[in-house]
């Protein structure tokens, strides 16, 4: 007995900011595109801040569509022509081009009050309220809320009591809060806004929960394209067929899946999502079945971790180069699984979607 | 800060802090000065191991039976950082089966109580040992935290009225009228501090010590790297059963295991190489094959300062010695060099000795007799409070109540135990704050809590990036396997903070 | 001991994804990253654990979340059989095992043939607590031809024991069942645990009842249809999405989109019924809230029946009261133009 099989125009291996976004890509050039994805993807452990340049063509593109379908997901972002100064919840800056009137900060802002909440370790009001003070002349008052309520279990209490605290205890007229579990996009900063009538600017925080919630605009947006995301799946082999991928066998929980497609779309990231491994002193393909290259860029001190930093899927005309040394015509490979894509040497996610757009164009060229 | 006292001792290593105790508990008016942080030289860069002394029962008794003696006398008085796992030798398939004839005699005389058993139970006590493993000696090896133990004895020779201080270099000394002067750094300015008598006690160091007053020591410094993996991949210490070389031995130490050790000339400041790291490993895999897919997190080197003008190497002597510099014109002048972390009391009690001689005064030293810190032995019922009590044993009282707001996951360290210790006049940096809690001394190495200890401190950005920048050092050699892994995640992380966790020097 | 956890670069995705720290907080529960992988480091400090390493549901959102691939739900496991964690609950199936070969006392027989050529494995829950869905499951699977059985003697599959640490329990299980298995054609069941266990210690490619209600017997030999509308909620069980896979709810899902008269309503959220992993015994106050939340999220999302694929599902989400609950195979099985 056997799963039916995947069938689909364009098969994208994984399912963070990379994939999505060529799917998406895809889907719009009216492709059926199934994506696979098995784990949590970088993308949701990210900021969910991204730097694009407007002069960018690709940049542009991107934004312009996924912006609008993150507004109908009720998330308004805009995107700036000049880098805008995030604020990360330690203190320090960070620049992006994404903005939007729930987490703009701007070093304009003089009013400015640090709100932590006790038992969320994500941002000490203290530490961040120092570091700011350090390299603006504005130092903005720390001050710590013990909330009664649960934000996740009981989202309405914790908002009403940190909205009346907010309106009635803090002087400041700007707040900057940490990242709170939302249900929609933006629910319980725009409503903590509308309680307590103060500007609400939320930390940029890893690990926590921007990056979860880009990550389900993300998903929503290629969703409302027809794409079909199957979770809890991995791709374990590819039928290869002289120098093209005929097939490919997924794993669904105990048992395998055969997928047939037109074109592949690699897109399952570098080392933390686990589309690239470490073997030894070696970064190398998690399936074992492509080359890895190198392409030494700057971006932190240590040659041996830059060189580790920029290794991925070696790729001849954007098509992925095999171990044996050959590319496969229909295999494309797209965000930080390529080589020279990863983070700490670029800009993030923008690089890495704007990568993703591009990749989209190359497979449509294969079909 | 006083002006006079009657000794002030240079070095805060266990020798140091042990005499400072020492003297302190004989009345004697005792200042200690230490350049960087407690144990930052060959106490915090060595094996963590107590020495059982069947290691050197064979090449050199004299030190093995030093170990014997001292090693059960910490067992008695240093409850608070030792764990009394027992340890093992044992002969690889490849080793020489018969060394085993030489080494149970050798421990014997020595006064080490060694057992020969059975290599069946000795895989029954340690499951990971090679199948092939011909002979098996249990011993009674402990493991022992060095950074604690010498905590312990600051905060032993404080409650006897010590003055000890660290981040406090000594810039220039000279003798004086019934004594010498010392001019010590602190908090950006120059204290001057008189003494009748200065103890040299700076290790690897002391040549330079002892180079300020115009006179010398045959010091020579051996290089030891040691590898630290996650978990502890053996329940007892495991020794090779053959001639002291490298990579013989295994130390579960609390959550972590260290495989040591090299010994090749060097100097203070050198640092462990990838090349070492891999020989160790390729050692070790005679006796525990598993080790391959063991986690490295660190590797660091200790230099160790070995007395004698000749070679260093696995021939030195690791004895010690008291030297009265009065025969090098130098009255009141005390040096101790050489020696072993084990035998750490007896060196100070010898050097006390000699000291209190100067002073004209005569107090018996008590040191083995009483308890370096009290030992808490009730468990908790709570996993954060259980690690912070075995950590910091009775002095975990002071702590509460304390915010229980994770600090360091792979520690289990409070933002409690943090504030707590940040606020500590010992604690200037990150690294004090590290020692102190153990936090950044896990797995991911600081991945995380590193923002929370710089939180706890009040310090930010900066000195974030100095303190990662000091820890790259012993990241570099064990950059494989899933360390790299981790490393390269913590690279995306520190990045949207604009720090740079690989960049070294201030 | 070496550590399969050596692979954790402390994303947090885990502890970001488990129900039981969601719901009860980091002060309560610490997670599995602090359970699984940093506390099983500490040599005498875990001993502290034992009462919360009984919390986890082991429903494996943590493992299926992970990046790094960690084994987290057996680490957790065999965090417990090292912390000497065994509730009276643990003795009691050991007995009953080597008394009846079952982990529950059986209680009654399923009315099936004793020979054929696919298997049906009640499984110990199954048979004992749930018996009416299992027979509705069997019913459902002979109405459409097949030739289904549940032979005489069979032992549980092996699985709970396992989990306790008994590993030659499990073993002497296993033998009692490798002739039977070997000998049918297919082998079917309702517990997902039974299906993956039966997998992985016999060799066997024991199929889920939905899997085999979709991929061999089809949805449309099955000939459903609901006598009046009804709208249902679908709960996923962790065990069956995560182990035996998550195409499981996609036929589930499938299979109810086939009928007509029923509407299948979204919920706003995800998660464990609480059930799993010796919570419901050890915990049962736990067990209850969790259930309470699915029941909850069905109720707003205006279902009138919660189904679930599940006996361990359904025996919990049950205890919370307010929508009513149905294991799945029975209720397509009441669906079912063959038995009308």
């Amino acid at each position: 007995m056997s799963l039916p099989d995947v069938d689909a125009d364009v098969l994208v291996a994984g399912g963070g900011a990379a994939g999505l976004t060529a799917a998406t890509r895809l889907a719009l050039d009216g492709r059926s595109v199934t994506v696979i994805s098995s784990a949590t993807p970088a993308t949701a452990l990210s900021t969910g801040r991204m730097l694009l340049d407007p002069e960018q063509l690709e940049a542009v593109e991107w934004a312009s569509f996924f912006l609008a379908q993150f507004r109908r997901q009720g998330a308004y972002y805009v995107m700036s022509k000049r880098p805008v100064n995030a604020l990360t919840n330690f203190g320090t800056a960070m620049k992006q081009s994404l903005t939007s009137p729930l987490f703009d900060w701007t070093t304009r802002d003089r009013d400015v009050a640090v709100v932590g909440l006790v038992g969320n370790g994500d941002l000490d009001p203290d530490l961040v309220s120092r570091e700011i003070g350090r390299s603006h002349r504005v130092r903005p008052r720390p001050y710590w809320f013990s909330p009664s309520f649960s934000p996740e279990l009981d989202r309405d209490r914790f908002a009403e009591e940190l909205g009346s605290v907010l309106m009635n205890d803090v002087a400041e007229s700007t707040i900057v809060l940490p990242p709170l579990p939302q249900r929609s996009p933006y629910d319980l900063l725009a409503e903590l806004r509308k309680r307590s009538g103060k500007r609400i600017v939320e930390a940029a925080t890893p690990l926590s929960w921007p990056g979860r919630r880009f990550q389900a605009l993300m998903e929503g947006t290629a969703a409302r394209l027809g794409v079909t995301v199957l979770k809890d799946r991995r791709l374990m082999s590819l039928d290869i067929d002289g120098r093209e991928a005929a097939g490919a066998l997924l794993s669904s929980g105990g048992r395998t899946q055969k997928a047939r497609f037109n074109a592949l779309v690699l897109a399952t990231g570098g080392v933390p999502s686990g589309g690239l491994d470490v073997e030894g002193r070696n970064v190398i393909d998690s399936l074992r079945l492509f080359k890895t290259s190198s392409a030494p860029s700057p971006g932190v001190a240590s040659h041996r971790l830059r060189s580790a930093l920029s290794t991925g899927i070696a790729t001849r005309k954007g098509k992925a180069v095999t171990l044996q040394g050959g590319s496969l015509r229909n295999v494309v490979v797209a965000g930080s699984l390529a080589r020279g894509m990863s983070y700490p040497l670029g800009r993030g996610l923008g690089d890495v979607v704007v990568h993703a757009w591009k990749a989209a164009l190359a497979v449509e060229e294969v079909l | 800060m006083r002006s006079r006292v009657e000794a002030l001792i240079i070095g805060g290593g266990a020798t140091g802090t042990g005499i400072a105790r020492d003297l302190a508990m004989r009345g004697a008016e005792v200042m200690l000065v230490e350049a960087g942080d407690f144990a930052a030289g060959a106490t915090g860069a060595n094996h963590g191991m107590l020495h059982s002394g069947a290691r050197y029962a064979v090449t050199d008794p004299v030190s093995a039976r030093e170990c014997a003696e001292e090693g059960a006398v910490l067992k008695r008085i240093a409850r608070f950082c030792i764990e009394d796992t027992g340890g093992l030798f044992v002969s690889a398939s490849r080793d020489d089966a018969e060394y085993v004839d030489r080494f149970l005699p050798a421990c014997g005389r020595a006064g080490i109580r060694a057992e020969e058993i059975d290599t069946r139970e000795a895989r029954e006590i340690e499951p990971c040992l090679d199948a092939g493993i011909k002979a098996a000696v249990k011993v009674p090896d402990a493991s022992i935290d060095p950074f604690f133990l010498a905590l312990g004895n600051v905060s032993s020779a404080r409650r006897h009225g010590a003055t000890v201080l660290n981040h406090s270099p000594v810039r220039r000394i000279r003798r004086i009228d019934g004594g010498f002067e010392a001019v010590i750094g602190r908090g950006g300015r120059e204290r001057r501090v008189a003494a009748d008598v200065v103890i040299n006690a700076a290790g690897a160091w002391a040549g330079e010590v002892a180079a300020m007053l115009g006179v010398s020591i045959p010091l020579c410094i051996d290089k030891g790297t040691l590898v630290v993996f996650n978990g502890r991949l053996v329940n007892r210490l495991v020794n090779r059963l053959r001639p002291p070389s490298d990579g013989d031995i295994l130390v579960p130490h609390r959550t972590a295991t260290i495989l040591g050790t090299t010994s090749s000339a060097g100097a203070a400041g050198d640092r462990a190489t990838s090349a070492e790291v891999e020989r160790l490993i390729a050692e070790a895999e005679a006796v525990l094959p598993g080790i391959k897919e063991a986690r490295a997190v660190r590797a660091y080197a200790g230099a160790r300062p070995l007395l004698g003008g000749g070679s260093a190497g696995r021939g030195a002597s690791r004895t010690f010695q008291v030297i009265d510099h009065a025969c090098d014109g130098v009255d009141g002048l005390i040096s101790v060099a050489g020696g072993k972390l084990t035998t750490f009391r007896l060196m100070a009690e010898r050097t006390s000795d000699a000291v209190m001689e100067k002073l004209g005064r005569a107090a018996s030293c008590r040191t083995a007799d009483e308890e370096i810190e009290p030992f808490d032995d009730a468990p908790s019922s709570d996993f954060d409070l259980e690690a912070m009590r075995y950590r910091h044993g009775a002095s975990t009282a002071a702590l509460s109540p304390f915010s229980t707001v994770p600090g360091c996951g792979c520690e289990a360290v409070t933002r409690g135990e943090m504030e707590h210790y940040a606020s500590s006049p010992d604690v200037s940096d990150i690294g004090d704050l590290m020692r102190r809690t153990r936090a950044g001394m896990g797995y991911c190495q600081a991945g995380l809590c590193a923002v929370n200890m710089a939180s706890a401190m009040d310090q930010g950005a900066r000195e974030l990036q100095r303190y990662y920048g000091e820890r790259w050092r012993g990241v570099e050699p064990v950059l494989f396997g899933e360390q790299l892994r981790q490393e390269m995640f913590k690279a995306h992380l520190l990045k949207a903070y604009g720090i740079d966790h690989t960049e070294e020097g201030r | 001991m070496l550590h399969p956890e050596n692979r954790c670069i402390k994303c947090g995705a885990c502890q970001s994804v488990c129900p039981v720290l969601r719901l009860e907080g980091r002060e309560t529960f610490p997670g599995p990253r602090r359970l699984a992988v940093e506390a099983s480091r500490f040599s005498r400090e875990s001993s502290t654990l034992s009462s919360l390493l009984e919390m986890c549901t082991s429903c494996a959102q943590c493992e299926s979340a992970c990046p790094s691939r960690l084994p987290l739900t057996d680490a957790v496991m065999l965090m417990r059989v090292r912390h000497g964690a065994r509730s009276e609950g643990g003795d009691r199936m050991l007995r009953n095992s080597r008394q009846f070969g079952r982990t529950i006392a059986p209680v009654s027989r399923m009315r099936a043939p004793s020979e054929g050529s696919t298997l049906f494995f009640p499984g110990c829950v199954g048979e004992a607590r749930t018996a009416s869905s299992v027979q509705a499951a069997i019913d459902l699977l002979l109405s459409t031809g097949d030739r289904t059985y549940v032979p005489d003697r069979w032992s549980c599959c092996g699985s709970p024991l396992e989990k306790i640490g008994e590993r030659r329990e499990a073993e002497r299980l296993r033998s009692i069942n490798a002739p039977l298995l070997e000998a049918a054609e297919a082998v079917v069941t309702a517990c997902p645990g039974c299906a993956v266990q039966l997998r992985r210690s016999n060799g066997v490619e024991a199929l889920h009842v939905l899997e085999y209600l979709y991929e061999s017997i089809t949805p449309a030999r099955l000939r459903l249809r609901s006598s009046r509308l009804l709208t249902v909620a679908l709960h996923s069980p962790c065990h069956l999405l995560r182990t035996v896979g998550p195409h499981t709810i996609d036929y589930a899902r499938e299979l109810l989109a086939s009928v007509p008269g029923l509407r299948v309503v979204d919920m706003d959220d995800e998660g464990c019924c609480g059930g799993g992993g010796g919570v419901a015994s050890a915990r049962p106050d736990l067990a209850l809230r969790m259930a309470r939340r699915r029941v909850d999220s069905a109720a707003r999302a205006g279902a009138e029946v919660l189904l679930a694929p599940c006996p361990f599902c359904v025996v919990n989400l049950g205890r919370a009261g307010g929508v009513e609950v149905r294991e799945l195979t029975s209720f397509l099985a009441s669906l079912s133009e063959s038995r009308s």
